[in-house]
């Protein structure tokens, strides 16, 4: 049940995307779905946060991959390799998730975040010719940006899905730590 | 009984990526397809909201400003019509001169309105969404255009809805023309510390020009035709700036279009038949 809302909230937060524009002053776009993803595996256990990793990187490929000329410029499905990587790393934050203390988690979302978008942009500098690794100022704003969002967004969101979590008896530290 | 869980899942998780990864263009296609029509409703929506939260927004506008916009648009509009008497007569000119010469006359374009639903949300590819799909008659490498000029063409296309690459993506690359001379070359966004523009109008170049003449600030591009995707003629941008390199020039364009307020577009689905010119 909780791993069927977290999917459905990160569906709806990925359509809402689509009408946020960008981080005013900063320049990054507002990142919701990893937000969401994050949430979800910090909640999760394992097996939880690699289905809501695969569902992840398939929504967001297939809302970002290009097939432009017959051709698929980045391979799709490397989203859910980056996802359930970084979901890893929050899904070992798991226990002290549980605990209550969720800031700090807040703030590995918006790193996690701007990492990600790093990994995005390194991935399309790859692809695509010249060869160039060009990190100018607004590349770094796009990418702490996003970052700075997440964090900003992450909080209200771990805060309400915790409280409505813990309301519906979803969030039972005691019986689910692993 | 969790560790049991845990490796299933990670076993199973192995074979899905697999799965995902040795999925052939055709299969990413049809899966980019199938989640596009899931979502359209869901943009639509929003669009719709969206349209209703900005029009209450501009209602809530003075009663001076509303007089001062109808005056406004008042001007512009007795502007716009004379400027298409004066293109009517042109189009005149040129199919009577084409008839001459013996070529087939290029004139209006068969065109649809699509409206934006929403905007790629991501850092760094420029793709929008519009509300028209194969049962509109839409198919891909349909090229995508506003009055001010062109915007993109079609990539991806449900039965409801189709995705636009628009000219101010790194993919998309232009063959164009200078207004008023025979001058050639392929547009596209400049890598070099654009890919990271914070803004929705980022520079292009037209690259592969020869060094001399140079170009002057002002001139004019437009769609050359080559490649029969982007028809001939569409109005690109205009040259900001022109540059020298080792073997040959690029310029610096500004698109025409405003890419950070686009919300209606036209697609073009074909030509319509060439009248026949007066005797």
């Amino acid at each position: 049940m909780h791993f069927i809302s977290i999917a459905v909230l990160m569906f709806l937060a990925l359509v809402t995307q689509h009408f946020l524009g960008e981080m005013p002053g900063l320049g990054g776009r507002i990142l919701l779905m990893p937000v969401l993803f994050f949430y979800g595996a910090a909640a999760l256990p394992l097996w939880g946060m690699l289905g809501l990793a695969l569902l992840a990187g398939i929504m967001w490929d297939a809302v970002m991959v290009q097939v432009v000329d017959g051709r698929v410029e980045v391979m799709f499905g490397w989203s859910v390799l980056l996802y359930a990587g970084l979901g890893l790393i929050m899904n070992g934050l798991r226990p002290l998730f549980l605990r209550g203390y969720w800031l700090a988690h807040c703030v590995v979302v918006g790193l996690l975040t701007s990492f990600s978008v790093l990994v995005e942009y390194l991935i399309i500098t790859f692809r695509r010719e010249p060869l160039q690794l060009v990190f100018t100022k607004e590349i770094w704003m796009r990418m702490c940006g996003s970052g700075v969002a997440a964090i900003i967004v992450a909080v209200p969101v771990f805060l309400i899905l915790n409280w409505i979590a813990s309301w519906a008896g979803l969030l039972k530290p005691e019986r689910d730590i692993d | 009984m969790n560790k049991r869980k845990n490796i299933l899942a990670i076993i199973g998780f192995i074979i899905a990526a697999g799965f995902i990864f040795l999925m052939s263009p055709q299969n990413v296609q049809r899966v980019q397809n199938g989640f596009l029509g899931l979502i359209s409703p869901f943009l639509r929506t929003g669009s719709d909201w969206e349209r209703k939260y900005k029009d209450y927004r501009s209602g809530l506008k003075k009663l001076g400003e509303l007089e001062a916009d109808v005056g406004r648009l008042k001007v512009e509009n007795d502007r716009l019509k004379a400027l298409n008497q004066a293109l009517q007569g042109v189009e005149a000119e040129n199919i009577r001169l084409n008839a001459a010469l013996g070529f087939q006359s290029q004139t209006a374009f068969s065109l649809i309105s699509a409206r934006v639903l929403g905007r790629n949300p991501s850092n760094w590819w420029s793709t929008v969404n519009i509300d028209r799909g194969k049962k509109d008659g839409v198919t891909t490498e349909m090229c995508v255009l506003t009055p001010d000029g062109l915007v993109g063409k079609i990539i991806d296309c449900t039965e409801t809805s189709s995705t636009v690459l628009l000219i101010t993506d790194e993919n998309c690359k232009v063959a164009a023309t200078i207004e008023a001379t025979e001058r050639q070359g392929i547009v596209r966004v400049e890598v070099r510390g654009e890919r990271g523009s914070s803004t929705l109008q980022p520079r292009m170049t037209l690259n592969f020009l020869s060094k001399a003449p140079a170009l002057e600030p002002g001139q004019k591009l437009r769609t050359s035709g080559a490649g029969f995707v982007y028809p001939a003629g569409v109005m690109i941008g205009e040259v900001v700036d022109f540059r020298m390199r080792e073997l040959d020039g690029y310029a610096v364009i500004q698109p025409s279009v405003d890419f950070a307020t686009l919300e209606d577009v036209f697609i073009v689905t074909g030509m319509k038949a060439a009248p026949v010119a007066p005797k």
